[in-house]
């Protein structure tokens, strides 16, 4: 009797809180028929954001995890003085919210800071543009990669690979052949992550993207324009696509999950 | 190959030295143990030899080059860990040639030539049919001989073993050391052999060096420190055991 | 002897490592961190630097900024003690209850982590306004979450239920029964057993999900914005007035409210971590 209670009440909420609102959305977007919803999605500034999404994390993707690793290997392969400091720097962006990150970045990088200031008799703008949107978008998903790859790496050891050493291996060849394969679906679980936020990011972003219609707005940023713009259509359409993406992330993420040594059960 | 060790110190962070001068010669083809209690800085020396640790004092010659100041990978010298530190994602065929497959694509064997001498190498440990395995697949005394073999894949020029044996049950103990002493003699290596075991070293070396603290006690055949200990030491740990 | 073995210890452990890539891989990350993390933290630490006390004070003690804060923290609080009551529970029943849907239910407690946050807010939207199936049937009632404190209380309900349940989840999966059963055996009643047994055992999870929760809720702006009506004085979270002083150029004042949020998620971060090794040194005995 208790297990149902318990049971019934636990998915009630789930559907009540989480279920309900993303099935409101597919509602609202096919309201007036797949046609209108087509038509809403191809929209030029839609795609506009859409393809700006994609390319900032095509961009972001590859520096997080050349990053992600280097300070993973630093940390859990050598001692050095400020290593904690530097593990702890890493982690801060979880704890900033975006409105803040996105300021912060304002504050140094924009035309009144003192970087972005130093920069502005060169011709240089940072802010209010792609690289405005890709480093508020590396800051967000700076810890991701790391933060999976790290325990990994501790716990595996380094004998294997001082063995590699003692048998002639090369930095790299070592890192490829024995790091590597061990640490894998780790990277690449980080990776989905770091992706997904990539993409959804929308506070940190709208500080920084200077909300050009059709060259800044990215998806998350262009859903917010057409629902003040009381095109609640198109910005439904544009919804749907995120939300998809999100499902899409998390059938990846409980597929990779399924390897990741840290996350589930061993290959 | 001959190995002169001379003079070679080695302190962590300005802490009392774990290593003091010491200087020992080993002789082409020979079998060497280090022999000492934990912290006796014998685990410290291997790693000098192994080039997996500088020290900050001292020379070490190769059949009379100094090889001080060469990196862990150049030396040559197959070692074989406490832990096996086996490859985990390699088959043992893989593991035993992954020394071949690293080396420059100048001095690289063919991919065939690599397969033959993994094909000896397994048939030296008699594991020919275990070659497909995977080190989680094998027992403890299995994977002790495919990390020798591994060692020995790149035709070392010292062979280093690392407690080969702590992991393993007596029984098992007792039969690998004939094993590894033979297939020492049959590739005519010159080997370092570090243990606490005083019975493990005296059965398989030419020679144990006792190491306390730092230093070398004696260094001397099984049947010398058995007559003829130098110090209390010795005698004390040789009786112990 | 203790004065002896702890140096070599320490010496095991700073052993340099004789593997390769430590400068390659150092400056890369040092490199990075530098301009990503550092640079942009100091940029708010200067603009605050420049910032004299009583101009901070006039910024903060602003009718408008004291309203955002209230309706911020308020709103922040219940959704926290909400995420604390059904993260339990949720928590609960995946580890100890077998039924069909587990699994799927399981997937579903990380949507809002994998949901974008302007997605959550406008799915919100269209669920608690007059035309949505849950605003549709409150209407009739008088009842109105959409536009008010409530919606942000949703919004914040939503986005941060994934880290209580979370925190909380690994807890129950290692709560020993043999303890369980010896209460009963006692004769604890089940309440009994639940109160004094497994809840302070599982303390720490709720506190650390309950804290990450009320930090994200603080934060949190996509998802509240669309949902919030954002009517300053009444529904103006704290986000929202930084982004309004930025667009007007005040920096100073963006600055200031953003270095006030910021101070409190970390003293509250920090709060719990700190509790967290209290806590965790009574159960497992030992420093």
């Amino acid at each position: 009797m208790r297990r149902i209670v318990l049971v019934s009440l636990a998915i009630l909420f789930a559907i009540v809180v989480i279920v309900l609102p993303v099935a409101a959305i597919f509602t609202r977007a096919f309201a007036e028929g797949l046609g209108v919803w087509a038509q809403a999605v191809t929209e030029p500034e839609t795609l506009a954001a859409l393809r700006l999404t994609v390319l900032t994390a095509l961009i972001v993707l590859p520096i997080n995890i050349v990053f992600g690793l280097c300070a993973a290997w630093a940390i859990a392969r050598f001692r050095f003085p400020g290593r904690r400091a530097l593990l702890v720097l890493i982690e801060v962006p979880f704890a900033i919210s975006p409105i803040v990150a996105g300021l912060c970045f304002l504050l140094i990088y924009g035309a009144y800071g003192p970087v972005g200031g130093a920069l502005q008799p060169y011709g240089v703008q940072l802010m209010f543009n792609l690289t405005g949107i890709v480093l508020v978008s590396l800051f967000v998903t700076c810890p991701f990669v790391m933060r999976e790859v790290l325990p990994v790496l501790a716990v595996s050891g380094e004998d294997e690979e001082r063995a590699a050493l003692t048998l002639g291996a090369s930095g790299w060849q070592i890192f490829r052949f024995v790091t590597f394969p061990n640490i894998t679906w780790a990277l690449v679980y980080g990776a989905i992550l770091a992706t997904a936020r990539a993409i959804g990011e929308f506070g940190a972003v709208s500080v920084v993207s200077g909300a050009i219609r059709g060259q800044t707005m990215t998806l998350p940023l262009q859903i917010e324009l057409l629902y003040n713009d009381y095109n609640t259509t198109g910005a439904f359409a544009a919804a749907t696509v995120l939300a998809l993406l999100a499902l899409v992330t998390l059938v990846l993420r409980g597929l990779v999950s399924v390897f990741h040594p840290a996350r589930g059960a061993a290959p | 190959m001959s190995l002169e060790i001379d003079r070679v110190s080695k302190s962590f962070d300005g802490a009392a030295s774990v290593l003091e001068e010491v200087s020992l010669d080993v002789a082409d083809g020979e079998f060497l143990a280090l022999l000492g209690p934990s912290g006796s800085g014998k685990t410290t020396l291997l790693n000098v030899i192994s080039g997996l640790i500088r020290p900050d004092a001292g020379r070490l010659c190769l059949d009379g080059r100094d090889i001080t100041d060469q990196a862990a990978g150049a030396r040559r010298f197959g070692m074989v860990f406490q832990s096996y530190a086996l490859f985990r994602h390699m088959s043992v065929a893989q593991n035993v040639g992954f020394g071949l497959r690293v080396l420059p694509r100048s001095e690289r064997p063919s991919r065939a030539a690599r397969r033959a001498r993994v094909a000896e190498l397994l048939g030296l440990i008699e594991m020919e049919d275990l070659a497909d395995r995977y080190p989680a697949q094998l027992s403890g005394g299995q994977q002790q001989r495919v990390a020798m073999a591994r060692a020995l894949a790149i035709s070392p020029r010292l062979l280093l073993l690392d407690e080969p044996f702590s992991a393993l049950d007596a029984q098992v103990r007792r039969s690998l050391r004939g094993s590894v002493r033979d297939l020492q003699r049959k590739v005519g290596v010159t080997a370092i052999l570090v243990t606490h075991d005083q019975a493990e070293a005296f059965e398989i070396a030419d020679r144990v060096a006792v190491m306390n603290a730092g230093r070398i006690e004696q260094l001397g055949t099984p049947d010398d420190l058995r007559s003829r200990p130098a110090t209390p030491f010795v005698k004390d740990f040789v009786e112990q055991g | 002897m203790p004065i002896l073995q702890t140096p070599i210890d320490a010496i095991r452990r700073r052993r340099r490592s004789p593997l390769p890539g430590l400068g390659l891989t150092l400056g890369v990350t040092v490199t990075f961190v530098t301009l990503i993390v550092l640079l942009p933290l100091s940029g708010l630490a200067w603009q605050l630097a420049g910032l004299a006390p009583s101009d901070y004070l006039f910024v903060m003690t602003d009718a408008r900024t004291l309203a955002a804060l209230r309706v911020t923290i308020s709103a922040a609080l219940l959704a926290t003690l909400l995420n604390g009551i059904f993260g339990l529970l949720l928590a609960w029943v995946l580890v100890r209850y077998r039924f069909p849907g587990r699994t799927a239910l399981d997937a579903l407690v990380d949507l809002p982590f994998a949901l974008p946050t302007s997605v959550a807010g406008i799915a919100l939207v269209a669920l608690y306004a007059e035309d949505g199936w849950i605003g549709g049937l409150l209407a009739p009632l008088g009842a109105q979450v959409a536009y008010t404190w409530w919606g942000i209380v949703i919004a914040m309900t939503f986005t941060s239920i994934p880290f209580a349940v979370r925190a909380i989840q690994p807890l129950i999966e290692e709560l020993d029964p043999a303890e369980e059963a010896a209460a009963t055996t006692l004769g604890a009643s089940r309440w009994q057993t639940f109160r004094s047994i497994t809840l302070p055992q599982l303390s720490p999870g709720i506190l650390t999900g309950t804290g990450l929760s009320f930090v994200r809720s603080l934060g949190e702006f996509g998802a509240v914005i669309f949902i919030a009506g954002n009517i300053p004085y009444e529904t103006e979270i704290a986000s929202l007035l930084i982004v309004i002083r930025l667009d007007e150029f005040d920096y100073p004042a963006a600055a200031a409210i953003a270095g006030t949020m910021l101070a409190l998620s970390l003293v509250v971060l920090v709060a719990i971590n700190m509790a967290q090794t209290r806590l965790y040194r009574r159960l497992e005995g030992g420093t």
